[in-house]
C-alpha cells in the first residue's frame, strides 16, 4: 500500500497514520496534542493537512491512511489551516517567552515562528490561571496551558495513576489536580517533557539556565536495576537538569522521578570533599598518596583477617579491581550483600542474577507473579511495561508480599503474607488459596529484592523455583542495587572469582557479618542505611581493629568508627560501567567534575592496583570486563538447593524491610525534592505470634539484638499481627543502632 | 470516614445507580450519584464529598472533580436554596425574557448567578435553552417548569415558596 | 392534521401504558416477538420507510442501523433525549406525552440491532418532570413484561434503563453523549470509528433521537408505504416542528415533511401582533438565518431548505419578526456556542469566545468595519476545523446572519446603534 505527501510516494502500512508516515519519514507536521507513545485525540488542530478530495483540512495524527491518498503538508490550504490554529493558540497565550523556561525549546514558539503569523488581529482580554501548588518536583504556570492534554493521557494511559485533570470547560478549561493535592506518581517528572510549551516545569531547573547554553551528555541511570537512559544536561560543569534519553529497550521516553532528580543529592552538605585519616578522636585531612600507602599497609598486615564489603552502586569496573586487589592481599571475605542474611543459597544461584525477559516481551506474558515487590515504586519504568501487558494483553499479574502494596496495574489477586507463609506459598497442601497456573501459558516469576533480606531466603529461592521449574515459568530476579548483577558477575563475592568461577574451600557456614574480623572495609555502604542488621554491623565496626571506608558522604559512624576515608565521587561525576537486570552492560561518562578533593572510585582503585604492580589501565579493564561478560554461559535463573533445612524462626519476631528505593542509593537519600514529594520512608513489617495492639510495648528480638518496640499505630492488618513500622530513610534514627526505642 | 459523610440513604440511592451499569463500569455512575448527593446537600457539592464519592465508587478523586466541573447543574460553591433559571436564549429573547430577568433581579434584590441574603434564592446564569421554546418566556425554579410568565405570575410563583 | 409522535398528547392521561396500548401500543412490539421477525427484516423496514434522524443531522435511521457491527456479542442503544438546540421543544413533549412510544421504539431498536441494553439519556434539565414520567413508564413497561427477561415468554430479553445528564449541550453531540454515560466529561470523540462499530464502553452502539425513535413502533405497525406517504410532495414522512419566537401561538406541530412554511405559520396564527415576518432559523439556532421572504413558500424539507441556503436541523424554527435587532440576536446565539464549547479542540475554544467578545464590543458601540470582516474570518477558522459539529454550529450563524443582514452589522458598528429602535 502506499500514499502520496507532497507527491512523493510512501510505502505505508494499513493502518499507520498520515502522522506516523510523515515521522518515519522525516516530513516535518506540526503537533501539539499527539504523541507517539499516548492515545490519539487529536484536539489541538495544530496538524491538519491538506487531503485531495476532502472539503477540509485533516488532523494528519488521526487520520488513517487510504490506498493511494494525496496529501499535502505545505501547499496553501495547509499552511493556511496551521497558521489559523497557531493563531486561536496563541489568543489566550501570554507573551512572556522572556521569562519562560520553556523558551529555546517551546514547541509553541518554534511552530509559532515557522507557521504563525506575527501580528494577532485578537484585541481581548487574554485569560489567566491561578496556579496551584502540585508538589515540589513539577512547577506550574497554568496561564501558559494550550490543553493538548498530553500530561492527563500520560497520568492515565502510562502512570497508572490520574492525578491531573481537565477540570472546567470550555474556554475555561484548565490542567489541575484534586483540590489540594500534589502529584504523587513515581513517574510524575515526565508531565515535564510531555508539557510542550512552559506550563508544567521542572522545579529544580526552573529559572537556573537558558536551554541553549546547555550541554547534553548521555548516562545511565544509579538507581534501579534497569539502567534508564539519560541526559545530563550541564552549564559550568554544573548538572541542570535531567531527562530521559529514548531507548526502545529499557525506558523508552519516560524516566522515573528518582532518575530525574536524583542528581539533587551530589550537592548534600554530607560530601566528603577530601582524604581523612584519624589523629586520635578526629577525622583529619590528608592526602592520597599516605592513605594509599596506609591502606596497603593495613592489607598486608591483616590479610586473611579482613572483611571488604562493596556497595553494589559501584561499577564494574570498581568491583573488578577491587576484587582483584583484596585477592592479591588474601582477603577473602568479599561481598557486597550487606542487607541479607541467608546465604545457604549461594552455591546455586546464576552466575549473573537477571530479568531474564526482555522488556518488550513482557507484553507476552500470560501470568507474572510478583512476589516481595511494589513494582510501581521500586521499579517505576518496569510497571509501564506491566500495565501495558494487562492493558494489551490482558496479562494476568499476581502479587505475593509482605505488605499490602498499591500498583498501577492491576492485579488479578494480592496476598500478604509473613516470610514463612511465603516459604510455604507453593508447598503446603492445605493451602487453598494458592495461585495455579497453567503450564502451557507463557507464566513468569518475579522475585523482588526485598525476599534476599529474610533469613529465609534460601528457602524461598527454592520453592519458588520448584514451582516454576513445575510450571514452564521463567524465573526472575530483579536486582537490588544499580549493578547487582554485575557484582555478582564481577565476583564481588566469598565463594566466587569474576566470571562466577567457584572458589572450592568455602565454607557453607558463611555468615558475613557474624565472625570477628581485625580489618573492616566499607566501600560506598554507609552503616545507617545499608546493612538490614544494622546492630550487628555497629558491633562488628566496634570489634575490628581498623576499619576503612570509601564513601561519597559523611555519617555519624563513618565519624565515629573510621580510620580511614577515601572521598568517592558519586556516579555523574564517575565514569564506569553496570550491568543491567537484562545483562545489558551499558557504560557512562563522567557529567560533571568530582567535587572538592573526591575521586574516581576506578581511579582511586587502579592507583592502588597498580602500586602492587599490576600495570592495568582503564582501557585494558573495560576489555577484560568485556571478556569475562562474554565468557559467561547461564541458561536459567533457578535456584535449587540441595538438603536445604526447613527455616524455623518461629521464637522470635522477625524483621521484614519493605523496601524503599531510595535506600540502595546515598545520592538519592539526600534528594530533599524526592523525599518531600513520595513517601520514601523505610518500613519495617513484624510479623509477631501474639496479638499486637496499639501501646504494646515488647521486646524486638534481631537474631542476638534486642530492643523495646512501643505501637503507638497498627497500620495495617495483614498479615495477621503484623505491625508495620516506619522508619525513616532521612531520619537520623534507626532502629537498632542509635535507638533502642522507637515511637511511632 | 466516608460513612459519615454520605448518609445511609445516599448510599443506597448510589447503589441503586450503579446497578444500571456494567459492574465494572463504576466512573458511570458519578453524574446520577453527584446529583443525589447535591441534593442532600443544600444544592452544592464540597471538596469532601467529591471525595467521599471517589472512595465510594473506586474511582480517582480528579475523575469526580472533572465531572463536577464540567456540568453546569453542579455548583461547586454554596447556592441559594432555590435555584431559579430563566431561560434567556433565542426564542425566549424574542419574547422579552430580559425584562424577566430583569425583574427578577429587582425583586430579589440580587444580580443574575447570585443568592439572596437569606439565602432562599440562587438566580442561576442558564446559559442554555430550557427546551419550552413554545412557552417562551419561561423559568425553571427547583427543575419545575414555568411558562409565558408575566410579572404577575413571577410574583405569584415566588412568593408562592415558603421557607422551610 | 397527522399524528405519529403526538398519537396520545390529546388523550386523557396521554403517558399512562393504558391510553398507548388502547391506541395499539405495544402491538408492533408484541408483533415482532411472536413472529421472531428477522432482524435484517425490521432494519429493513426502516430503512426503506425513509426514516430520517430527527435530532439534527437527517441520516437515514435504517442505514444507520444496518452498520451496526456484527462481530460483538455486548451492543447497545443509545436514545439521545437531551434536547439542548435552541429553538428545540419536541422531545420533552414526546417524553412527558407519549413515553411508551420511546420505550417501544428502543425495545424494537435493540432488537433490531442486537443490543441487550437500551439507554435513554435525558437532559439534567428535564428531571422535574419528563425525568419522572421516564422513570414511571418504564417501570409500567417492566411490570407488563414488555421488558426485561424473557419478554413475553419469547426469549428476548432487554434491558431499558433512564439516565439523567446534569447540565451540558455538548452532550446532545452523540459521542459525547457516550462519554458522558461513560462519566466523563462531556467531550466529542474523533470519528472514525464511528459508534456503530465502537461506542459506549468500546461496543458498537446506535444513537437515535427521541423523535427518531418514537417514529419507529408507528413504522412498524402501519407499514412502509404508510409511512413514506405522510410526507407532502416530494418528502416522505413527519417531522414535529417547534414554532416559537414572534408568533401569536407558539407550538409544536407535527406535520408532512415538505409543508410549506407558510402553512405552518397559519397554524401558529401568523406573526405575534401582525407585524411583518423579518427571518427564520428553521432547524434549532445552529442553521444558517434565512430571510422571511425567502423561506415563506419553501417547503420544510431536508433538500428544499438546502436549496436556500440552510438546514432542517432538529425543526426548531425560530421566527422573527421586523422589531428584531439582528445583531443581538447573533450575540445571544454567540454566547450560548461560546459557553457550551467542550474545550478540547482549539478552534472551537478559543473561536467561540473570539466571535462571542468581538459581538459583545459591537453591541457596545466600540466595533468597527474591520471586526465584521474579522467575524467572517474567525468563523470560516473554525468552520469545518473541528473534533464535532459544536464549531459548525457557532460558525454557521455568524456567516448567515452577516451575509443576510450585512447592513444591519455596517449600520451598528458606523451608528454605534441598532438599526432597529
Ligand atoms: C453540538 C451538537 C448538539 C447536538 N444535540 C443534540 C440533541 O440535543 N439531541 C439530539 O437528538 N441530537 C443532537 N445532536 C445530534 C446527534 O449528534 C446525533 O446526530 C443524533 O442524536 C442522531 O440521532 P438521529 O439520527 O435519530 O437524528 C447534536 C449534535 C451536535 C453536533
Ligand atoms: S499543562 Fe502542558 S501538557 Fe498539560 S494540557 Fe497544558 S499544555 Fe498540554
Ligand atoms: S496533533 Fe493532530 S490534532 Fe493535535
Amino acid at each position: 500500500m502506499h500514499i502520496y505527501i507532497n507527491d512523493i510516494k510512501f510505502d505505508v502500512n494499513e493502518n499507520d497514520t498520515i502522522i506516523q508516515v510523515a515521522d518515519r519519514n522525516d516530513i516535518h507536521i506540526p503537533r501539539f496534542c499527539y504523541h507517539k507513545r499516548l492515545s490519539i485525540v487529536a484536539s489541538c488542530r495544530m496538524c491538519l493537512v491538506d487531503i485531495e478530495n476532502m472539503k477540509y483540512p485533516q488532523p494528519a495524527c488521526s487520520t488513517i491512511v487510504k490506498e493511494g491518498m494525496r496529501v499535502n503538508t505545505n501547499n496553501r490550504s495547509a499552511e493556511e489551516a496551521q497558521k489559523n490554529t497557531m493563531e486561536f493558540l496563541l489568543i489566550n497565550h501570554p507573551l512572556d517567552c522572556p521569562v519562560c523556561d520553556q523558551a529555546g525549546e517551546c514547541e509553541l514558539q518554534d511552530v509559532s515562528l515557522e507557521h504563525g503569523d506575527y501580528k494577532s488581529a485578537y484585541k481581548e482580554l487574554k485569560r489567566t490561571v491561578i496556579d496551584k501548588n502540585i508538589g515540589e518536583l513539577v512547577s506550574t504556570e497554568m496561564t501558559r496551558c494550550i490543553h493538548c492534554s498530553r500530561c492527563v493521557r500520560f497520568g492515565e494511559e502510562v502512570a497508572g495513576i490520574k492525578e491531573l485533570g481537565m477540570t472546567g470547560r470550555g474556554e475555561d478549561t484548565k490542567i489541575e489536580t484534586f483540590i489540594n493535592e500534589g502529584l504523587s506518581s513515581q513517574l510524575s517528572g515526565n508531565v515535564i517533557d510531555l508539557c510542550p510549551v512552559g506550563a508544567l516545569n521542572n522545579s529544580l531547573y526552573k529559572y537556573s539556565a537558558r536551554t541553549w547554553d546547555l550541554k547534553q551528555m548521555s548516562s545511565i541511570s544509579s538507581n534501579d536495576c534497569l539502567g534508564s537512559n539519560i541526559f545530563y544536561h550541564t552549564y559550568n560543569d554544573e548538572i541542570k537538569r535531567c531527562i530521559p534519553k529514548e531507548d526502545e529497550e529499557i525506558n523508552l521516553s519516560w524516566l522515573s522521578d528518582n532518575d530525574r532528580f536524583g542528581y539533587e543529592g551530589i550537592k548534600s552538605e554530607e560530601r566528603i570533599l577530601h582524604p581523612l585519616i584519624r589523629h586520635n578522636e578526629n577525622l583529619e585531612k590528608t592526602d592520597f598518596n599516605s592513605l594509599s600507602d596506609k591502606f596497603i599497609e593495613y592489607l598486608e598486615k591483616y590479610s586473611s583477617g579482613s572483611c571488604a564489603i562493596m556497595s553494589a552502586q559501584s561499577s564494574c569496573e570498581e568491583m573488578f579491581l577491587f576484587q582483584d586487589l583484596l585477592r592479591n592481599k588474601n582477603v577473602r571475605k568479599i561481598d557486597h550483600r550487606s542487607k541479607e542474611c541467608d546465604f545457604r543459597y549461594q552455591k546455586n544461584f546464576p552466575a549473573i542474577p537477571s530479568f531474564d525477559i526482555k522488556l518488550a516481551d513482557i507484553q507476552s506474558l500470560d501470568n507474572i507473579i510478583i512476589v516481595g515487590a511494589n513494582i510501581s515504586k521500586e521499579f517505576p519504568i518496569l510497571s509501564i511495561y506491566f500495565r501495558d501487558a494487562s492493558k494489551n494483553n490482558s496479562t494476568n499479574i499476581f502479587s505475593l508480599s509482605t505488605y499490602e502494596f498499591e500498583e498501577n496495574f492491576p492485579l488479578e489477586k494480592s496476598d500478604t503474607l509473613n516470610s514463612q507463609e511465603l516459604e510455604n506459598y507453593f508447598t503446603d497442601s492445605n493451602n487453598k488459596s494458592n495461585i495455579n497456573l497453567d503450564k502451557s501459558k507463557k507464566n513468569l516469576i518475579l522475585i523482588g529484592p526485598a525476599i534476599s533480606y529474610l533469613s529465609n531466603y534460601s528457602n524461598i529461592l527454592n520453592n519458588f523455583s520448584e514451582y516454576a521449574k513445575s510450571i514452564n515459568a521463567n524465573f526472575a530476579l530483579l536486582g537490588d542495587q544499580a549493578n547487582t548483577s554485575g557484582a555478582w558477575a564481577m565476583g564481588i563475592l566469598p565463594h566466587r572469582l569474576p566470571g562466577g568461577v567457584s572458589i572450592d574451600d568455602h565454607d557453607d557456614s558463611y555468615e558475613l557479618l557474624s565472625n570477628k574480623d581485625d580489618l573492616l572495609i566499607l566501600y560506598n555502604l554507609e552503616p545507617e542505611y545499608d546493612f538490614s542488621d544494622d546492630n550487628r554491623i555497629v558491633d562488628k565496626l566496634k570489634e575490628s581493629k581498623v576499619n576503612i571506608f570509601f564513601s561519597s558522604y559523611m555519617t555519624e559512624s563513618i565519624k565515629k568508627y573510621a580510620d580511614i576515608v577515601f572521598p568517592l565521587s558519586t556516579q555523574v561525576e564517575s565514569s564506569g560501567s553496570y550491568l543491567n537486570t537484562n545483562k545489558k552492560l551499558q557504560h557512562y561518562n563522567k557529567i560533571i567534575n568530582p567535587l572538592g578533593d573526591s575521586r574516581e572510585g576506578a581511579d582511586i582503585l587502579l592507583g592502588l592496583c597498580n602500586t602492587i604492580g599490576k600495570g592495568y589501565t582503564h582501557d585494558s579493564i573495560r576489555e577484560k570486563i568485556k571478556k569475562i561478560l562474554a565468557e559467561i554461559n547461564i541458561s536459567n535463573n533457578y535456584v535449587q538447593i540441595k538438603n536445604l533445612m526447613k527455616n524455623n524462626s518461629s521464637d522470635y519476631l522477625e524483621k521484614m524491610i519493605i523496601r524503599n528505593p531510595n535506600s540502595s542509593n546515598p545520592t538519592l537519600r539526600r534528594c530533599n525534592s524526592i523525599i518531600k514529594t513520595h513517601d520514601n520512608d523505610d518500613y519495617f513489617s513484624l510479623p509477631s505470634n501474639k496479638d499486637v495492639s496499639s501501646d504494646d510495648k515488647f521486646i524486638f528480638n534481631e537474631k542476638n539484638n534486642k530492643f523495646k518496640l512501643t505501637i503507638k499505630q497498627k497500620t495495617h492488618t495483614k498479615p495477621i499481627n503484623a505491625v508495620l513500622v516506619k522508619i525513616g530513610g532521612t531520619h537520623k534514627q534507626k532502629i537498632g543502632a542509635y535507638s533502642t526505642e522507637i515511637d511511632l | 470516614m466516608i460513612h459519615d459523610i454520605l448518609s445511609e440513604n445516599v448510599r443506597k440511592e448510589i447503589d441503586s445507580i450503579r446497578s444500571k451499569f456494567p459492574h465494572d463500569k463504576n466512573k458511570s455512575s458519578i453524574i446520577e450519584s453527584l446529583l443525589i448527593i447535591q441534593h442532600e446537600n443544600r444544592g452544592y457539592l464540597n471538596e469532601e464529598l467529591i471525595g467521599a464519592l471517589a472512595e465510594y465508587l473506586n474511582v480517582q478523586k480528579i475523575d469526580v472533580y472533572e465531572v463536577a466541573t464540567f456540568y453546569s447543574m453542579f455548583n461547586l460553591k454554596p447556592v441559594g436554596k432555590n435555584t431559579i433559571s430563566v431561560c434567556t436564549n433565542v426564542s425566549c429573547m424574542l419574547r422579552n425574557s430580559d425584562q424577566i430577568v430583569e425583574y427578577i433581579e429587582k425583586k430579589l434584590k440580587i444580580k443574575i448567578g447570585q443568592s439572596t441574603k437569606d439565602n432562599k434564592f440562587y438566580l442561576k446564569d442558564e446559559m442554555e435553552c430550557l427546551a419550552a421554546c413554545n412557552g417562551a418566556p419561561m423559568m425553571q425554579v427547583n427543575h419545575v417548569n414555568y411558562e409565558n410568565l408575566t410579572f404577575e405570575k413571577i410574583d405569584k410563583i415566588l412568593d408562592g415558596i415558603k421557607d422551610d | 392534521m397527522i399524528k405519529v409522535c403526538t398519537q396520545t398528547f390529546d388523550h386523557k392521561d396521554p403517558s399512562s401504558i393504558q391510553t398507548y396500548t388502547k391506541l395499539g401500543g405495544y402491538s408492533a412490539w408484541r408483533e415482532i416477538l411472536n413472529q421472531q421477525t428477522p432482524k435484517s427484516q425490521v432494519i429493513g423496514v426502516i430503512k426503506d420507510s425513509q426514516l430520517k434522524g430527527k435530532g439534527g443531522a437527517g441520516f437515514l435511521t435504517g442505514l444507520k442501523w444496518s452498520f451496526i457491527s456484527p462481530n460483538e456479542s455486548q451492543k447497545y442503544l443509545v436514545c439521545n433525549s437531551d434536547e439542548s438546540e435552541p429553538g428545540t421543544c419536541k422531545d420533552r413533549d414526546i417524553l412527558r406525552y407519549n413515553p411508551h412510544s420511546v420505550i417501544e421504539g428502543m425495545l424494537i431498536a435493540c432488537y433490531a440491532i442486537g443490543a441487550s441494553v437500551g439507554y435513554n439519556y435525558l437532559r439534567g434539565e428535564f428531571i422535574g418532570d419528563q425525568w419522572k414520567v421516564t422513570n414511571n413508564a418504564i417501570k409500567e413497561a417492566y411490570e407488563h413484561n414488555f421488558i426485561g427477561d424473557n419478554i413475553l415468554g419469547s426469549n428476548v430479553s432487554i434491558d431499558i434503563i433512564p439516565l439523567i445528564g446534569a447540565g451540558a449541550y455538548i452532550v446532545g453531540e452523540e459521542t459525547a453523549m457516550l462519554e458522558s454515560i461513560e462519566g466523563k466529561r462531556g467531550m466529542p470523540r474523533i470519528k472514525p470509528p464511528f459508534p456503530a462499530v465502537q461506542g459506549l464502553y468500546g461496543k458498537p452502539t446506535i444513537i437515535n433521537n427521541t423523535e427518531t425513535i418514537a417514529s419507529v413502533p408507528y413504522i412498524i405497525k402501519n407499514g412502509i408505504d404508510w409511512y413514506k406517504n405522510l410526507g407532502e410532495g416530494d418528502a416522505h414522512g413527519v417531522k414535529m416542528f417547534c414554532m416559537s419566537g414572534h408568533l401569536n401561538k407558539p407550538k409544536v406541530i407535527e406535520a408532512p415533511l415538505g409543508t410549506p412554511f407558510s402553512k405552518l405559520l397559519d397554524e401558529c396564527n401568523g406573526i405575534l401582533n401582525n407585524k411583518k415576518l423579518k427571518a427564520v432559523i428553521p432547524g434549532g439556532s445552529s442553521v444558517p438565518v434565512v430571510k422571511g421572504e425567502v423561506i415563506m413558500d419553501t417547503p420544510m424539507d431536508y433538500e428544499p431548505l438546502m436549496k436556500i441556503g440552510t438546514m432542517l436541523g432538529s425543526g426548531g424554527v425560530i421566527v422573527m419578526d421586523e422589531t428584531t435587532c439582528m445583531v443581538s440576536v447573533l450575540e445571544r446565539i454567540s454566547r450560548f456556542y461560546y459557553a457550551e464549547s467542550c474545550g478540547q479542540c482549539t478552534p472551537c475554544r478559543e473561536g467561540t469566545g473570539w466571535l462571542y467578545k468581538t459581538l459583545v464590543k459591537i453591541r457596545a458601540g466600540q466595533g468597527n468595519q474591520s471586526d465584521l470582516d474579522l467575524l467572517n474570518r474567525v468563523a470560516n477558522q473554525i468552520e469545518g476545523h473541528c473534533i464535532c459539529a459544536l464549531g459548525d454550529a457557532a460558525a454557521m450563524p455568524v456567516k448567515s446572519f452577516l451575509t443576510n443582514f450585512w447592513d444591519e452589522f455596517e449600520y451598528y458598528v458606523e451608528k454605534k446603534q441598532s438599526m432597529i429602535i
